[in-house]
């Protein structure tokens, strides 16, 4: 009989076993869930189950370093079946978001009017990196009414205007979308080019390589396997926390993640249910120490499509 | 009942899902095993079954066997665990490859056993993950393409381009290293019986 490399590949991981302790442990694993560990457990067995589950997971866990909520609930999106969607000859790749961006500018006597904008943004790439971004404001607000005060007492200087088109066109490699080969998925390097900028320049601190985790899983278009990596080096920032069951700011309901640095907190929400990307929040800290919402992302969808429409003007 | 029904059947009466732990748990533990080893693999065979059972309404209750979503879930568990795939791998290209079958028509036979575990250790590091995975649902799963592909969540055509290029690695890799040029040629064999 010839041999050939699969046969080589077989030899070298050797034959494989079945740890009878180790499937009975894993059952009970299994028979806890199937059980519900808080809603079914009967009163008469609640402290047998109770030691059980903790022999059970001293069992199953006791060789491997613990791991936060925040890294269970991260490890669970990414065991989410996911299909990555990449644009075919003919073909783009359709993101539709929405986002608020707090724009702030010096008036006159040296202060500051912020203003809020809402945008509607699509953006459409080509199987080549080529491609066109296009965002509409849809309403500019201010955040506070002092702000609005500050504006109207500086002679009202021009604010964005709703209703405006910004289209832009972009060459391959030039978009807004990050390319699936610029992004390591060795975890180490993965973690460090998140930090440092190269992979997108973003800004020292944590809750800026979380942001820029979720502009990435964003994207839609990216391999399995570096998916799973981002969202395994999100386990790893300084600080990241489960806040839990949480909606953004279309009333979209899905679970909630934080990395707060100095003086910024990136809020990731996902839908459980598909381990998408619902939003992204950004809050800055106030100097009275209040945590602000400064601006956010409400991923809509991510499709492909054959064309790209007409633009309104 | 296959594994659709009895999946359906859990939404209603959860112990039922007991029945595909008992019909898969020895399959995905010996391929996670395979992977990262048998300490790292208990745990990640463990949590397979909780998180299959806890997304189990997403099932696709037509299929007949929930094997490539269950290892589809434990791919993407052994995902966070690259450094210990990584030891495993290193430490298994330490141990001898045991035993061959003498053919005349090969010269695997005559290699030094140790160093060609060492080749293939290299070899099987140097392929991108991507490419990895496929080939190992493949070889050590036997899993077809269209498992592959289910498992992973990519086109059967791209799992089969996967399948064959990390074969094609593989093999030119060995082939530098150890001069055995008497591959059969293997890369239009499709494992679906397809053609």
């Amino acid at each position: 009989m010839a041999m050939d490399e699969r046969d080589l590949i077989r030899h070298f991981f050797g034959e494989p076993g079945v740890d009878p302790a180790a499937k009975a442990r894993a059952r009970l694993l299994l028979g806890e869930a199937m059980q519900g560990r808080r809603r079914d457990v009967s009163r008469i067995g609640v402290a047998a189950a109770i030691v059980a589950v903790l022999v059970v997971s001293a069992l199953v866990w006791s060789t491997s370093r613990p791991r936060s909520a925040a890294a269970r609930a991260l490890d669970d999106l990414a065991a989410v079946p996911y299909t990555a969607l990449e644009p075919g000859s003919g073909e783009y790749l359709h993101q539709v978001s929405e986002e608020v961006r707090t724009e702030a500018q010096e008036v006159l006597g040296g202060g500051e009017v912020r203003a809020q904008v809402l945008l509607d943004v699509d953006q459409w790439l080509r199987e080549d990196g080529s491609g066109e971004v296009r965002s509409v404001t849809r309403a500019v607000t201010f955040p506070s009414p002092e702000d609005e005060r500050a504006w109207s007492e500086s002679g009202g200087p021009p604010l964005p205007v709703a209703g405006r088109l910004v289209r832009d066109e972009f060459g391959p490699g030039e978009g807004p979308l990050v390319a699936a080969e610029d992004i390591p998925v060795d975890p180490d390097l993965l973690v460090t080019s998140l930090r440092d900028g190269s992979i997108a320049p973003y800004g020292q601190g944590d809750a800026l390589a979380f942001a820029l985790i979720g502009d990435l899983l964003a994207q839609g278009n990216l391999p399995g396997p570096t998916r799973t990596a981002l969202l395994s080096a999100a386990t790893t920032l300084d600080g990241v926390r489960l806040l839990g069951p949480d909606e953004d700011q279309l009333g979209r309901e899905g679970e909630s993640f934080s990395v707060r640095a100095t003086n910024v907190e990136t809020r990731l929400l996902f839908d459980p249910d598909t381990g998408g990307l619902l939003s992204r929040e950004t809050y800055e800290q106030t100097p009275s120490g209040a945590w602000d919402l400064v601006g956010w992302q409400a991923y809509i969808s991510v499709e492909l499509v054959r064309r790209i429409p007409a633009a309104a003007s | 009942m296959h594994d659709g029904k009895v999946i359906a059947a859990s939404i209603v009466d959860p112990e039922a899902f007991g029945a595909i732990f008992e019909r898969h748990y020895d399959a995905v533990t010996s391929y996670v095993g395979q992977r990262v080893g048998d300490v790292v693999g208990e745990d990640i065979t463990a949590r397979t079954f909780t998180v299959a059972f806890a997304r189990r309404d997403r099932f696709a209750v037509s299929a007949n066997s929930a094997r490539p979503w269950l290892y589809g879930i434990a791919t993407n568990l052994i995902r966070h665990h690259t450094r210990d795939e990584r030891t495993h791998l290193a430490l298994r290209g330490r141990v001898p490859i045991p035993t061959f079958e003498p053919d005349p028509n090969q010269d695997v036979a005559h290699l030094d056993a140790k160093r060609l575990a060492g080749t293939i250790r290299d070899a099987l590091l140097a392929l991108p993950e991507r490419d990895r995975e496929p080939l190992l649902l493949h070889v050590l799963g036997e899993f077809t393409y269209e498992e592959i592909a289910t498992a992973l969540g990519i086109p059967s055509g791209t799992a089969k381009s996967r399948v064959n290029r990390a074969r094609r690695l593989l093999r030119e890799r060995i082939t530098a290293a150890t001069g055995i040029q008497s591959w059969t040629a293997y890369l239009d064999e499709d494992p679906d019986g397809d053609g």
